[in-house]
């Protein structure tokens, strides 16, 4: 077992087997620095356990293929990106952290997916972005690609 | 590749994990998700900001988005499809070469429609490569075109 504590000071006690997912704690063991708490200043209690829950799922994830379990994962998966825009990114700076690259590819591809169909306002507003664009610059990037802005399935809305 | 990004200084801001309500991505973590991205939300977002604008139009960014639908077996797909006088059109959609094998092509359904080049009957596709087609005109002559944007040169 190998124990993580979150920046909140809670600790996690985590199978070895799943925890090697994360290349960064693989590293530590193997150089023989895992020999108490890791501590993890970077992510709090709640992403930390939501990156445990994906941990401890996708243990066997090389195993799934014969057994038949890969549908399961599949859908394991489909419900785990299924939250908030703002705990997303948690996870995200988590599993870059931690250097988890398939719930890293997980959590890329659900932020892609939200913001594909995003308007320009939309985008900035869910990430914070300021726009130091003149109105003219804007204009011009319009009008260089005018279909880019049109369509039914632009989406106006946060979220 | 070495080659690293000009630094964009919005992004370089790491805030995870406080009370902070500004969160930004680093640039690294950025690139990752805006790869994933069609063109058609790529053209439309170099008008968030100045920063992204550079980063979606850097040459490095725009070989890492076409390694990445590579890797992922991203097709472009042409149908010709017959109208009620039996006149034939094409038709370009894009999707991925899984969703193409797992369901029949007629059903399978596109990641994205594409437009077509100005009076596309009669064109005949020659090869494709990095993203771009180059099809073979019916007067005589060849048309280069790019199925993502649909831009073409004669």
């Amino acid at each position: 077992m190998v124990k993580l504590k979150s920046n909140d000071d809670k600790e996690f006690e985590v199978e070895e087997a799943a925890v090697i997912q994360s290349e960064m704690i693989k590293n530590m063991i193997e150089d023989g620095c895992a020999t108490s708490v890791i501590p993890l200043p970077n992510i709090d209690s709640k992403t930390l356990i939501k990156v445990i829950e994906y941990l401890n799922k996708h243990i066997n994830m090389g195993k799934a293929a014969e057994t038949g379990e890969e549908d399961d994962l599949k859908e394991f998966d489909e419900q785990f990106v299924n939250m908030g825009w703002e705990e997303l990114f948690d996870v995200i700076m988590a599993a870059n952290y931690l250097n988890i690259h398939e719930l890293m590819e997980l959590c890329c591809q659900s932020a892609a997916d939200r913001l594909k169909n995003k308007s320009v306002r939309a985008v900035r507003e869910m990430l914070k972005i300021t726009n130091d664009l003149t109105e003219e610059e804007e204009q011009e990037i319009i009008n260089d690609a005018p279909w880019a802005f049109e369509g039914p399935e632009i989406d106006d809305t946060v979220n | 590749m070495v080659k690293r990004f000009k630094s964009l200084l919005r992004f370089d801001c790491f805030s995870i994990g406080t009370t902070s309500s500004k969160k930004y991505f680093p640039e690294e973590i950025l690139v990752e998700i805006l790869i994933r991205l069609p063109v058609k939300s790529l053209v439309r977002f170099r008008c968030v900001s100045k920063s992204w604008k550079t980063l979606i139009s850097d040459e490095y960014f725009k070989a890492k988005h076409c390694n990445h639908a590579k890797k992922n077996k991203k097709i472009l797909i042409a149908r010709m499809l017959f109208d009620d006088v039996g006149i034939g059109h094409w038709d370009f959609s894009c999707s991925y070469y899984s969703c193409c094998l797992s369901s029949p092509l007629s059903s399978a359904r596109p990641l994205q429609k594409l437009g077509c080049p100005s009076n596309h009957n009669g064109y005949n596709k020659i090869c494709c490569c990095d993203g771009l087609s180059l099809l073979l005109c019916p007067s005589g002559g060849y048309l280069l075109w790019n199925p993502s944007t649909n831009e073409s040169v004669h």
